[in-house]
């Protein structure tokens, strides 16, 4: 049980040591371009930036991204187009919105199942495309921070970072990862799909002839797709299961590669801060902080989602359920059914609802809390399934969303605690507040504090807009406190940019000659489109601001006084921070979400 | 729905929020 997260944390954080040195002596531009490579690196380069032009260029790519993702959502239905040969047609507007929104910022939200509704045209020229590129923009945003906290003439050039950070970070892993992926059993295709005939005669239904219907499977390039998908903590999977799919995740080796994949570049680039700074101690301790937060997360969901039994089993009381009887007087007649706590249920494996067994039976829940960690979003059990207070680490993890955090961008959420801990010490303390040798002045204490900020506005405020009205009560499904924990998931997920889900809300509506959607889907698609985006940039910018300025400042030299930022002390300081401000912000909504559901009456009852 | 309209609508509404996005980076500066 235990010897997963444990192989996987030791493995992932011996070899960010060396990915970081690698990365740091890529991103500081050490290294030396085969030509033809070099040429490309040329004509991207338009120069040095600022911070300004920097986070202009960020922009302006991703307003080029989404012009781009919707053309191609848009264009899925046309005849010319190759590589659709299941016919798929165009997917509803506001489902194009909030799947191209979903893609460029690295949330991978999916409206929509990937092998019902998008054709292999669009799984490599919109999916994978925008899982390459939406990865490398967090990347680049800590790299322009980091040059600019080291006082850099000017912040690098974005387009050159992008490039540097596709070409020779993330296309070599993804190809070394695609091969064990094929060799496991993945597919890798440009075909749409085999037709089979089931093993069991007529498993898909007979035809009126009587002739038995065949199965249709769904393929396509997914040993192509997985790699990025985890690696770029996109999470967006090309079957609508996602990593519980026996094609996309096949076999318990697959599954550790995919859970590692999805860690080691938040791991590497919290180690590449340090070095390409030069404060290598320093890096260390926020490691630290990250990785007790990290063990907490997963030994919370594990202990009480694996060793600890689905409470709707053994709370549950003998009872009489209604149904509909047109003989009887009342029109309904009772159907008791006996105490489920006295069946022969063995739950000594706790909570198997929603699991895929051939990956153990804790592989789901550490999934689970590392997947909202580094906000990759993928999925090897259904989140719906699990105990309630289970489901407490995963949102905890988005609502903190600096447990590592996607590559770069859960440092930068850090550095936010960081910024904010460092001056409450120094007005603690009565000194000013310092970092990196820079006092730091109410400017960046605004900034972070606003780009702090958004992520719990844009998860509360829509909550409630929904939970208050048939928006969010009609589309859930699950009654009371779980029913309002599908919601508050769905925006935590999409303000986190993680992308997971408590399935069950009714939030599709797929193609556009879908003739059932469900009905609070459009409402759905456009507020989760609106907060992935604000969520994505407005803590980016803010952050490249602050570093920006902070990195104008007269460097002041190191005294007694000076607070140390590679101390233990300073750690305790960080993640105190971290959980006070944490707790202050979500502890309310946990308490009518998650700990209700515990403490008030299960799931499937009044 | 009605392609006509919606198709634009959401078009325009993604490049209206980028929009705000770089007004907020230009506000940014002003603090």
């Amino acid at each position: 049980m235990w010897s997963l997260p444990i192989s996987l944390l030791l493995v992932t954080t011996i070899l960010a040591f060396p990915l970081s040195r690698y990365a740091a002596w890529i991103m500081n531009g050490k290294y030396r371009a085969p030509k033809l490579l070099h040429w490309f690196e040329a004509k991207l380069n338009s120069g040095p930036q600022n911070w300004k032009q920097y986070a202009v260029s960020l922009l302006v790519f991703n307003i080029m991204l989404f012009i781009y993702g919707f053309v191609v959502l848009w264009l899925q239905g046309w005849s010319k187009l190759p590589m659709n040969d299941l016919h798929r047609g165009m997917l509803e507007p506001t489902t194009i919105f909030n799947s191209v929104i979903s893609f460029m910022t690295n949330t991978n939200l999916q409206h929509y199942s990937g092998d019902q509704h998008l054709s292999n045209f669009c799984q490599i020229f919109f999916c994978i495309a925008n899982q390459f590129l939406s990865a490398a923009v967090g990347f680049c945003a800590l790299s322009a921070i980091i040059r600019a906290f080291r006082s850099d003439p000017h912040v690098g050039n974005f387009f050159v970072d992008m490039w540097r950070v596709v070409v020779y970070m993330f296309v070599p892993c993804a190809l070394i990862l695609a091969v064990i992926f094929v060799q496991q059993g993945s597919p890798m295709t440009f075909n749409a799909a085999n037709v089979v005939s089931t093993l069991e005669p007529g498993a898909m239904s007979s035809a009126t002839s009587g002739a038995q219907t065949q199965q249709t499977i769904v393929v396509g390039p997914v040993a192509a797709l997985v790699p990025i998908k985890m690696l770029g903590t996109n999470g967006g999977g090309f079957y609508g299961m996602n990593a519980a799919h026996p094609m996309e995740n096949p076999t318990a080796l697959t599954n550790w590669f995919t859970t590692f994949a999805m860690m080691i570049f938040p791991f590497t680039l919290v180690l590449m801060y340090g070095r390409m700074l030069g404060r290598l101690r320093h890096a260390v301790v926020i490691f630290s902080v990250m990785m007790l937060l990290m063990i907490g997360t997963i030994v919370w969901s594990i202990y009480f989602d694996t060793m600890k039994p689905n409470p709707g089993f053994t709370a549950h009381t003998a009872a009489a359920y209604q149904v509909p009887d047109a003989g009887s007087s009342s029109g309904k007649r009772d159907v008791p059914f006996p105490a489920v706590a006295g069946l022969p249920v063995d739950q000594h494996t706790g909570n198997l609802e929603g699991k895929e067994m051939r990956f153990g039976t804790s592989a789901g829940a550490t999934f689970a809390a590392v997947t909202v960690d580094v906000t990759c979003g993928a999925v090897n059990c259904e989140h719906d399934a699990l105990n309630p207070v289970a489901a407490l680490s995963p949102m905890v993890g988005m609502w903190l969303n600096c447990i590592y955090g996607g590559k770069g961008v859960g440092m930068i959420n850090l550095l936010l605690f960081l910024i904010i801990g460092i001056f409450i010490a120094g007005q603690m303390v009565g000194r000013t507040p310092e970092y990196l040798g820079k006092k730091i002045g109410g400017r960046e204490v605004k900034l972070a504090l606003i780009a702090l900020l958004v992520h719990p506005i844009m998860i509360l405020m829509p909550t409630g807009l929904f939970a208050a009205t048939d928006w969010g009560n009609k589309a859930t499904s699950n009654p009371g406190p779980h029913g309002f924990s599908q919601m508050l998931y769905q925006f935590s997920s999409a303000s986190a940019n993680n992308g997971s889900a408590f399935d069950g809300l009714g939030v599709t509506y797929g193609l556009n000659n879908n003739t059932s959607p469900s009905p609070e889907a459009v409402p759905w698609d456009i507020a989760t489109g609106l907060v992935m985006l604000f969520s994505r940039y407005l803590p980016i910018i803010a952050p490249i601001a602050m570093a920006g300025y902070l990195g104008m400042k007269k460097s002041a030299p190191f005294g007694l006084g000076t607070l140390r930022d590679d101390t233990f002390t300073f750690g305790v300081l960080l993640l105190g921070t971290i959980l006070i401000v944490g707790a202050l912000l979500f502890l309310p909504v946990a308490a009518l979400g998650p700990v209700a559901e515990h403490f008030g009456p299960f799931p499937f009852g009044g | 729905m009605n392609l006509a309209i919606w198709l634009p609508a959401m078009f325009a509404l993604g490049l209206v929020s980028m929009g705000l996005c770089l007004l907020f980076l230009y506000a940014c500066e002003k603090i």
